[in-house]
């Protein structure tokens, strides 16, 4: 039996779909290539960073031998990256805030039971420029889809710009939360952030209905606004402060979300404050850091209470504060305290007694 | 670059046009199939990828930049808890 001869056309099958499968894995090549060299990118700026942090602290420590500086002033409290912190709150980065009383719905991103469903009908610029890109900025981190958006600049001020049509956008299309992940934390300041709720005032140039200004080195964070807002348009304007060895600024965020959360009214965080000597008033004048300002408050006006022991979670023994005329002495063994900070409706870091006098 | 010389050598020349346009379609399956299948015993691109892959997102997920970041953050705010002054 003779082999069967391949007729010119089964020929010309064989060698086009040879030509489809190189072209196929070119592309395929050239994606891998494209998405190693951006990773690449990436952990480059970030070893550089890192490197560049660590001279700071260096500096830092060098600089504050001989004050007591590093080892910290006790009459705070901070909230972030504190694991023995206690209470009913949400901790993220470098805040806390009140818990959540459900999931909260991310915008932008549809939560099926296949994953993350990125809805599409938003503009993302960076600089002015639009491109698909920059939309994966909102994308959620468990997209398959999602890719790095990471570039490094030559002007170390960039405006980033969210722009949506609310008549197109399916769902809900408000939120309360906003949630930063930088590559490089503390490597900007958000000089200003502005939420516009009008396409009208936009094009009027009306007042943003929301702004908040000058929140200096951005880390992990969550922004919680004042009230729910719905997304029309969301611009952020960023001082880039590290810069490179090629003299270009590097920035890109992980993700960026809008969240709608709702928060349990019950929520507050208790923080424990220790002191070598024993203490013998405590003042009721504090400063509350939140995400945007530090302001003094009355610990009694706040509703911030003070207590001996913790046992279990169970607060006792409430520790009475001292103003001018009112000195409240505490009883002489204690060289340690709680405090209980009700959250209400923003994000905090710290708090700081105006004075703790020991004996 | 290969030449044919069909007019004189016509059958032979056919046959080797005809063995080199499968040998070019055997050679793209081999070349993808080492090139981009992932396969425990080799290195090859995918592997070297999915490598990268698992470092980048070690180091994102935990970076050291972050790290430093809160440390920073503790001495410029100038308070740790839980340390006695």
């Amino acid at each position: 039996m003779s082999i069967p001869k391949m007729s010119s056309k089964e020929l010309n099958n064989i060698l086009t779909k040879a030509q489809a499968d190189f072209e196929d894995a070119r592309q395929r090549i050239e994606l891998i290539k494209i998405d190693m060299l951006e990773k690449n990118i990436v952990l480059r700026n970030e070893q550089e960073y890192t490197f560049h942090q660590m001279m700071k602290l260096r500096e830092m420590i060098e600089n504050n031998e001989d004050s007591n500086k590093l080892k910290g002033v006790a009459n705070k409290a901070l909230f972030f990256n504190n694991p023995t912190l206690e209470g009913i709150f949400e901790s993220y980065g470098s805040v806390v805030h009140p818990r959540f009383l459900r999931p909260p719905i991310n915008v932008f991103n549809l939560m099926t039971a296949n994953g993350p469903m990125f809805r599409d009908d938003v503009y993302v610029s960076i600089n002015g420029e639009k491109t698909q890109r920059s939309k994966h900025i909102l994308m959620h981190d468990n997209s398959p889809a999602k890719s790095i958006v990471f570039n490094e600049y030559d002007d170390d001020i960039l405006v980033l710009n969210i722009l949506t049509d609310i008549g197109y956008v399916l769902g809900d299309t408000d939120f309360n939360v906003i949630e930063l992940d930088p590559y490089l934390p503390g490597s900007f300041d958000i000089i200003k952030l502005e939420i516009f709720t009008d396409k009208m005032n936009i094009e009027q140039g009306v007042e943003p209905d929301f702004e908040i200004e000058n929140m200096n080195n951005v880390g992990k964070t969550r922004i919680v606004l004042d009230r729910k807002y719905p997304v029309v348009e969301v611009t952020f304007t960023i001082r880039l402060k590290f810069k490179n060895h090629n003299g270009k600024y590097p920035f890109g965020l992980k993700h960026l979300y809008f969240l709608n959360a709702d928060f349990d009214p019950n929520s507050y965080v208790v923080a424990k404050i220790e002191k070598n000597d024993f203490i013998q008033t405590i003042s009721d004048e504090a400063f509350l850091k939140n995400q945007f300002e530090k302001r003094l408050i009355s610990l009694r006006e706040e509703g911030i209470k003070l207590y001996l022991t913790n046992t279990n979670g169970v607060l006792e023994y409430e520790l009475p504060t001292s103003r001018q005329h009112e000195q409240n002495e505490l009883a002489r063994n204690t060289k340690e305290f709680y405090v209980r900070v009700p959250l209400q409706s923003s994000a905090i870091t710290s708090v700081e007694f105006s004075e703790i006098n020991t004996r | 670059m290969i030449s044919y010389n069909f007019r004189y050598r016509g059958p032979f020349e056919y046959e080797k046009f005809v063995l080199n346009i499968l040998q070019f379609h055997n050679e793209m399956v081999m070349f993808r199939k080492r090139l981009l299948s992932k396969n425990e015993n080799s290195k090859e691109l995918l592997n070297a990828k999915e490598d990268l892959d698992n470092l980048f997102h070690e180091t994102m997920s935990n970076s050291p930049s972050e790290e430093l970041y809160y440390m920073l953050l503790t001495i410029e705010q100038g308070g740790v808890t839980n340390v006695y002054t």
